[in-house]
């Protein structure tokens, strides 16, 4: 099944407003990617890692496996950066034809631990609201309708279209299908892709039926109930108090 | 005081899907005020069609469809009506589109210009009668089948229907959940249509039987020609 949170007792965090949340998250975001010192970067770090531990998202194995499935992209970098500004920078190793430069490593060590605290940061906030409540935060904060109902669809019916997947699937292996490389599997698992986008038409049709059989007139109740609380507040005090600390790293030269 | 109109009133109703034969011919259903009916036929005979035809979601190719004495053509004349009628879905998941089982149940409601405090009254109500109290902030795609299918019908009583239109209730249900639909269906005493092929559910609601066959409808009486 989908898990949307990681957990239902993420700490103090999970009582937090989520408009507070979205905004907060976003500011924070913003404010750790335009940040150009190293002392920046690394506060950055320390209070997102601060978060997680707070929200103690740091013993559970999942918030591990997200964090690593969503900067796996930075691999790439780490493949590919060290080794330029070999003309402008200066040589730090050679192999072979290669050279890895200084300027290539630190930025390359920079994008990751900006990477690493932002992601961290989201992680932490988003995964402590359900799917539906930051939805209905985001559409009183202003967000088209029509997006968030259809992101509202989406995880509605992402496990049924997975479920009609499993079952074609099932029912070709009973009949001892396996998948080779050859031209019968091709075309096999053509025509599973293609039963599920004609499945996911034709369900879209009496989904929509059944909308107009229950009055619908284009308009989707998305409403955020929640009242701002005192709990809040603290939470937006937290966050402030990190942005200083990253704010001090960014400009410490100016104020030592 | 005038005499209250039927509820469905189809007159010769004809529908053939594109490139197929005519799976309609002639079809004439009249269901009163106070009626139980079940409609019955062998798979493909065109139940659902014809659910879809009162509900204004197919157009006929021939007939007319009256609805609580309104002649219905458009769907401007659809849709004012299409609430009352307590239309539940073959599927469940095709009538569940919300993440919780609440908001679903809310949104027939607000729909009809209640505002968020009484949908939210009326859902607790709802679910108290269909025996889920405590069902509210339950994740739609987490309940089993047969939970589907009685917020389902939830979502249909949510807006005070004056009949209900089951398509195949009781698939999916066990015995006590069926059990538990009969029992409401008794307290409810709405007047229904029910497409079904579970002639043991059917002969404890007390209903009238028509038959679908080859095109047109048939009238068994008390007595279903079970196949
Ligand atoms: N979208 C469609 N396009 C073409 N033909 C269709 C379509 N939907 C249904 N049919 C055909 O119309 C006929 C009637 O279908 P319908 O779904 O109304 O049957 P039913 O009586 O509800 O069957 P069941 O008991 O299996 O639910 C069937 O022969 C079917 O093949
Ligand atoms: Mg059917």
């Amino acid at each position: 099944m989908l898990e949307y949170t990681l957990g239902n007792s993420l700490g103090f965090l999970s009582r937090v407003d989520a408009r507070v949340k979205l905004i907060v998250l976003v500011i924070w975001s913003v404010l750790l990617a335009v940040v150009t010192t190293k002392a920046a970067v690394v506060a950055g770090c320390i209070g997102s890692f601060l978060l997680a531990a707070l929200a103690g998202a740091l013993i559970r194995p999942s918030f591990y496996k997200r964090l690593f499935l969503v900067n796996s992209f930075l691999i790439f970098i780490w493949l590919i950066l060290p080794f330029s500004f070999s003309v402008a920078g200066s040589s730090l190793y050679d192999i072979g034809p290669f050279t890895i430069t200084r300027e290539g490593l630190q930025i390359s060590l920079t994008i990751s631990l900006k990477a690493i605290a932002i992601t961290m940061g989201a992680l932490v906030i988003l995964s402590s609201s359900s799917l539906n409540e930051l939805v209905a935060a985001s559409r009183s904060l202003g967000c088209p309708e029509k997006v968030m109902s259809f992101i509202l669809l989406m995880t509605r019916y992402i496990s049924v279209v997975s479920h009609e997947y499993k079952h074609l699937r099932d029912a070709m292996r009973i009949r001892g299908f396996k998948a080779r490389c050859n031209k019968h599997s091709l075309k096999s698992i053509g025509n599973l892709c293609g039963m599920l986008l004609v499945l996911g038409v034709e369900r879209a049709e009496r989904v929509r039926a059944a909308m107009l059989c229950r009055g619908y007139k284009g308009h989707f109740w998305i409403s955020y109930t929640h009242r701002l609380q005192v709990g809040d507040l603290f939470f937006v005090l937290l966050i402030v108090l990190l942005c200083a600390l990253v704010l001090v790293g960014q400009w410490q030269k100016h104020l030592l | 005081m005038a005499e209250t109109p039927p509820l469905i009133d189809l007159k010769n109703i004809e529908f053939s899907y594109p490139k197929g034969e005519n799976v309609l011919k002639g079809v004439n259903l009249l269901v009163s005020i106070d009626d139980k009916v079940a409609l019955t036929g062998f798979n493909g005979s065109g139940k659902t069609t014809i659910l879809n035809i009162i509900m204004g979601l197919i157009k006929p190719t021939g007939g007319t469809v009256t609805l609580l004495g309104k002649k219905c053509q458009s769907e401007k004349d659809f849709a004012p009506i299409r609430p009352l009628l307590g239309y539940v879905f073959q599927d469940a998941n095709d009538q569940l589109f919300c993440p919780t089982v609440g908001d679903d149940i809310a949104f027939g409601p607000l729909n009809m210009g209640s505002s968020y405090k009484e949908a939210e009254e009326i859902t607790i109500d709802v679910l108290e009668r269909l025996g889920l109290t405590g069902f509210g902030q339950r994740v739609t795609h987490d309940l089993s089948g047969g939970e589907k299918k009685l917020v389902a019908l939830g979502t249909a009583l949510a807006l005070k229907p004056k009949m209900l239109i089951l398509d195949e209730p009781t698939t999916f249900l066990d015995r006590p959940s069926r059990e538990r639909l009969l029992e409401l269906m008794g307290t409810l005493s709405l007047p229904f249509l029910i497409v079904s092929h579970d002639f043991d559910f059917l002969q404890k609601t007390g209903c009238r039987y028509l038959e679908l066959d080859d095109g047109v409808i048939v009238d068994r009486g008390n007595k279903p020609v079970t196949y």
